[in-house]
């Protein structure tokens, strides 16, 4: 059991809508670990849709990625590294 | 859920005490059925399998479209996948299933509601777009749970008030009109389409209730009262109690007063006789026994269009106007040109191409006739083939120029030169008016009034073109004020010109069924108004209450006034004091 977190800037153009939350999704229930994005006060199940939606993150916003549990580090890493390739959008 | 009481405007008397129906895109109703604690497996189980079904719904479609140019289509297919079966969603369903003990449909709507009202919140215009997934994402599950149970708008089975963002006329078109017994929009103003339709149908009616459709689920019980415009969700007995109560007054008396004022003609106190008219939408409307014995100082054509769905043949239209004129019995019957444009125009499917930016200043009305040569002209036939059958008078709408009004005139006597050479038989005479209803004319009357036979001023679109207000959008709906004293100068004006030259003039927009405005209209010089049947009693008892003199002495106090607040809550104490039970 493990504890892992990183701060990551939101960057592409609409922010964590629709398509980049779902990618979220499709990635963190890959990992055993409890994934959490933190933005302000408001935090947002990684394997929730509509939790990284309703987080409302929007291009430029700073937000953490959390996650506790045995493969806490690699899952943090895989979403941030999402996240700085901007979700893969053209 | 607790009790929540909301204000709006209300645009049709009455009281109301139902079942929400809450119309969408998808039309469900979702019933709302306590459910016992032995039956809370079943109903989450039921979830879990409609879940199962979307999902293998949303795989179908993924595979359907994978080979297809569609990535957008692909994106929103993966995000409803997502979404139907996002952990956080579905603890909440099961939460309230087991805490509240309500069927599994209601859950999956209160929770989706929730998430639609703060999608729609959001200050990201991008991510606000993003509602349409989840309003998607519950119609799915929804069907999937109601499956064949799902009841349409045309074949409601028991009681209910209709909650909708808007009321379409199309929609309208298709209400069973006997199982609905109150009308709640978000939208609109008193002029809105859903107002006066409610209105014609009395059944009460309040309009403009922001994000009402977000805030109540199918099932949810309603309280509503039209006279105040207030709308109660899950009201507690005691509320309950007092609207049975002011329903019972009330409705006992506008029974008397109707009674009491079918008989009597509408004279005022100092036997000045006045001419009340009916506006109808459709000639059945003329069967009604509030109906009996007037003229109809407007018929809405455009309505026929829309129930329709699209323009008619020339039988249609002439079957319909020989109807009123049969049921008429001798009675005239104005007939307005189609009118359709601003916000009824979209309502057609195959004229959707021509989506404008701003259709209110767009080509509507008049303007559309003028373009569509061959409809305008199906029209203007119909209605001289049916003028041998009674006493009709054909009136043009939204006439801002000479040049217009001459242009029709023209057009008509074409139409009538062609019909005479294919040897119709046609009345020598049959009266032409126009519409005043933008400040053009309004500001001109002098220079129309050799132009047509008589006039008739629409205050509705008189008052949107005045005060540049588009009386059905909701954010500028307050800046809508009959009583601006811009707007009382134009109708003064053109009353002053029309009464010095002895033309006819009638006023029948929604002010002339306002009995806030009949003593002013009357002191103004107006001497002949059209306005719903229902309005009739209310309005004929202020009549008869009036003395003009002192009404024109009102008219000059409030001519003088700058603020049209004050001048509403002036016009309307002076109604209140006639008629409180009205308010």
């Amino acid at each position: 059991m493990s504890e892992h977190h990183q701060k990551v800037t939101i960057s592409n153009d609409n922010g964590l809508h629709a398509r980049p939350a779902g990618k979220i999704v499709a990635l963190a229930i890959q990992f055993e670990s409890d994934i959490k994005i933190h933005l302000d006060n408001k935090i947002a199940d990684a394997r929730s849709i509509i939790d990284l939606m309703t987080l409302t993150a929007s291009c430029g916003c700073e937000v953490e990625v959390s996650a506790i549990g045995i493969d806490a580090e690699q899952a943090v890493n895989a979403i941030v590294e999402l996240v700085e390739k901007r979700f893969e959008e053209q | 859920m607790s009790m929540e009481i909301r204000k709006g405007i209300g645009v049709s008397p009455g009281y109301a005490i139902d079942e929400a129906y809450v119309l969408d895109t998808e039309q469900f109703v979702i019933p709302k059925r306590r459910i016992k604690l032995t039956e809370v497996k079943t109903e989450v189980s039921r979830l879990h399998d409609a879940i199962a079904a979307s999902k293998k719904e949303i795989a179908e479609l993924q595979s359907e479209f994978s080979n297809a140019v569609g990535e957008e289509t692909a994106q929103i297919l993966e995000s409803h996948m997502w979404m139907i079966q996002d952990r956080k969603i579905i603890e909440e369903i099961v939460r309230r299933i087991r805490d509240e003990k309500v069927t599994t449909e209601y859950a999956v709507s209160r929770v989706f509601r929730r998430y639609i009202k703060i999608f729609s919140e959001m200050t990201n215009v991008y991510l606000q777009h993003r509602v349409s997934d989840v309003v998607d994402s519950e119609a799915r599950l929804l069907r999937h749970l109601l499956g064949k149970r799902r009841q349409n708008l045309d074949n409601l089975d028991k009681n209910v008030i209709i909650v909708a963002h808007d009321l379409t006329p199309s929609q309208t078109a298709l209400l069973n009109k006997e199982h609905v017994t109150g009308i709640v929009t978000a939208l609109g103003g008193p002029t809105s389409h859903s107002a006066i339709m409610a209105k014609a149908l009395k059944i009460p009616c309040v309009v403009g209730l922001a994000d009402i459709s977000t805030n109540v689920s199918g099932g949810d019980m309603l309280a509503l009262d039209g006279n105040r415009g207030v709308v109660v969700i899950s009201p507690v007995q005691s509320i309950l109690d007092k609207f049975k109560d002011r329903a019972a007054k009330y409705y006992a008396f506008e029974k008397e007063l109707e009674t009491e004022q079918r008989e009597l003609s509408a004279d005022t106190v100092d036997e000045e006789h006045i001419e009340v008219m009916l506006n109808i939408e459709d000639p059945e409307e003329l069967n009604e026994a509030s109906a009996k014995g007037y003229s109809v100082g407007l018929f809405r054509t455009e309505f026929l269009y829309l129930t329709r769905g699209g323009p008619l043949d020339e039988t249609a239209h002439f079957e319909a106007y020989k109807r009123c004129l049969d049921l008429l019995d001798g009675r005239s019957l104005v007939v307005r040109t189609m009118d359709l444009g601003g916000d009824k125009i979209h309502q057609f499917d195959q004229w959707n191409e021509s989506k404008e930016p701003n259709p209110i200043l767009g080509c509507r009305s008049i303007r559309l006739s003028f373009e569509q040569p061959a409809m305008f002209r199906i029209q203007i036939r119909a209605l001289l083939r049916a003028a041998k059958f009674g006493e009709v008078k054909i009136l043009f709408p939204l006439i801002t120029s000479l040049a217009e009004i001459r242009r029709a005139k023209q057009f008509l006597q074409d139409v009538i030169d062609d019909m005479l050479l294919e040897g119709e038989d046609i009345p020598e005479s049959i009266p032409v008016g126009m519409m005043v209803e933008v400040p053009s004319s309004a500001l001109l009357i002098d220079l129309f009034i050799d132009e047509v036979d008589f006039f008739s001023i629409g205050s509705n679109d008189l008052v949107q073109y005045t005060l540049a207000v588009d009386r059905g959008n909701e954010r500028v709906a307050n800046l809508y004020r009959p009583s601006h004293p811009a707007v009382l100068r134009l109708i003064k004006n053109v009353l002053d010109v029309c009464n010095k030259a002895n033309k006819p003039v009638s006023l029948c927009g929604e002010m002339a069924g306002d009995l806030r405005f009949s003593e002013m209209l009357l002191g103004m010089g107006l001497r002949s108004f059209s306005m719903l049947p229902a309005a009739i009693p209310e309005v004929k008892k202020i009549i008869r209450s009036v003395n003009t003199h002192e009404a024109e002495k009102l008219v000059n106090k409030i001519l003088e006034m700058d603020d049209s607040e004050n001048i509403y809550s002036i016009l309307e104490k002076r109604a209140k004091v006639v008629l409180p039970y009205a308010f």
